[in-house]
């Protein structure tokens, strides 16, 4: 009787650390290594050039619902539910115009808002935590030279428990790496950290957290409802044929090899980013794709 | 009186040829028939992209151009999506409730096959060609071609 009252009082004062420690809002810290701010002179004109091989725009603009390019507003629908874009322009009250390099880079790298609140990894930190600090600082340093659009955060759609942002902290804890910016190639770097590709072509576990055995291997549920295709160890597609060319037109021009042409979010992201790519990067993309599917 | 009876002979005879036109495929078997087709469509213009000399070029835009003049013809009204007895489509009904964009659609592809044609032998100009080939395709698929069944 005695254990059993211990077991209890046990298990609530764990659940009530447990419970204590979610509600904590994070501040991890951030350290700017690099002599870069995004005051610097040409960190906006290189924002302007990373934003679109980070793929910003594509879900921070309710095109659909005539909105304002980085004014966000647009629904995502994922299996946990609806959530919606936030305002990405530099007003002070409803976008981003008050916030820091400091809050900036702990937004995009580890995910935590600037009141220390958890964001939900719709918005894929998980894939920007590989990004330098200088490419988020100069995206920042470029969404400060667009118009700061009044526009308030729409609330998100999203069923109990995912509904209490605070869990996410123990799902960071459980299924994300602290950031970490890796020495990659420009192909894997475009691909794993800025053009977050995996986000929609790996598949997730059930806790909606990317399956890094999978890597690019497809995803029956995408956004929207879309079934993503794999673009390693393709069976279905013909993906794997795709010569590096052909890879690298496609990102131009939305145009397949067989002359059919991209789809559903993939015809977003060609029109709003890829095509905007250097050749040489679409080359590095389209390089670092076909050598996983050489083995 | 006359008029009348004229008309409906008239009315008569155009139903008759419409039933005669479609009367050995059910919609599906037309949606099938033209998906099947679009995919040989393609592997034509890959093949004349991928062609080693002009003639072997000419030679798979002549099957696409001869295919292109069937076009229309492959979209009968009713083998669309929601259409009764058409299970599997990406038609989008606007193929028949916009039938001038839709015409204008398949004129473009025309023109940019030809130009293709006529531009074979000539590499700079045949990228050119091909560039603005792959824009008809996107552009009709892109007004007229629902998603893909998940």
């Amino acid at each position: 009787m005695r254990l059993l009252r211990l077991a209890i009082i046990g298990a609530l004062a764990t659940g009530a650390l447990v419970l204590a420690w979610l509600s904590v809002p994070s501040s991890s810290p951030v350290v700017i290594t690099e002599e870069s701010s995004s005051r610097d002179p040409g960190m906006a004109e290189r924002g302007a050039y990373v934003v679109r091989a980070a793929g910003c725009i594509s879900c921070h603009w309710d095109r659909k619902g005539s909105g304002i390019a980085f004014a966000g507003g647009r629904a995502l629908a994922t299996p946990f539910g609806v959530f919606y874009s936030p305002n990405l322009t530099p007003d002070v009250e409803t976008g981003i115009g008050g916030w820091s390099d400091e809050d900036f880079v702990r937004a995009v790298t580890w995910g935590e808002g600037i009141h220390g609140e958890q964001l939900y990894p719709v918005f894929p930190y998980t894939s920007y935590s590989a990004m330098g600090v200088s490419d988020v600082l100069a995206i920042k340093a470029y969404l400060f030279t667009l118009k700061p659009v009044k526009a308030p955060q729409l609330e998100n759609k999203i069923s109990f428990p995912f509904s209490w942002r605070a869990l996410m902290k123990g799902w960071k804890l459980l299924f994300v790496d602290s950031p970490q910016n890796e020495d990659w190639p420009r192909g894997e770097y475009l691909v794993r950290a800025l053009g977050h590709c995996g986000q929609c072509h790996t598949p997730r576990n059930f806790f909606g957290a990317l399956d890094g055995g999978a890597h690019l291997q497809g995803n029956r549920s995408g956004p929207d409802g879309w079934r993503v295709p794999a673009l390693v160890g393709a069976t279905k597609s013909n993906f794997a044929d795709w010569s590096v060319e052909e890879i690298a037109e496609y990102l131009k021009s939305g145009v397949k090899p067989d002359f059919d042409s991209a789809q559903g979010p993939m015809a977003e992201v060609i029109e709003d980013n890829t095509k905007h790519l250097t050749s040489e990067d679409r080359r590095a993309i389209a390089l670092y794709l076909k050598s996983l599917n050489q083995h | 009186m006359k008029v009348w009876i004229c008309a409906l002979v008239a009315g008569l005879a155009l139903s008759a040829g419409s039933v005669l036109a479609s009367a050995a495929l059910t919609p599906q078997q037309i949606v099938d028939d033209r998906v099947a087709g679009m995919k040989a469509l393609g592997g034509n213009l890959k093949g004349a992209r991928t062609a080693t000399d002009a003639a072997g070029a000419k030679a798979e835009l002549a099957k696409a151009i001869a295919f292109t003049e069937t076009m229309q013809s492959r979209f009968p009204k009713g083998t669309g999506i929601g259409d009764a007895g058409v299970a599997k489509s990406r038609a989008l009904q606007d193929i028949w409730t916009k039938p001038d964009q839709f015409k204008s659609a398949i004129e473009a592809l025309s023109s940019a096959l030809k130009a293709a044609d006529a531009a074979a032998g000539d590499q700079a100009k045949f990228d050119a060609a091909f560039g603005a080939l792959g824009k008809s395709c996107k552009g009709c698929h892109d007004q007229f071609r629902g998603p893909e069944a998940p």
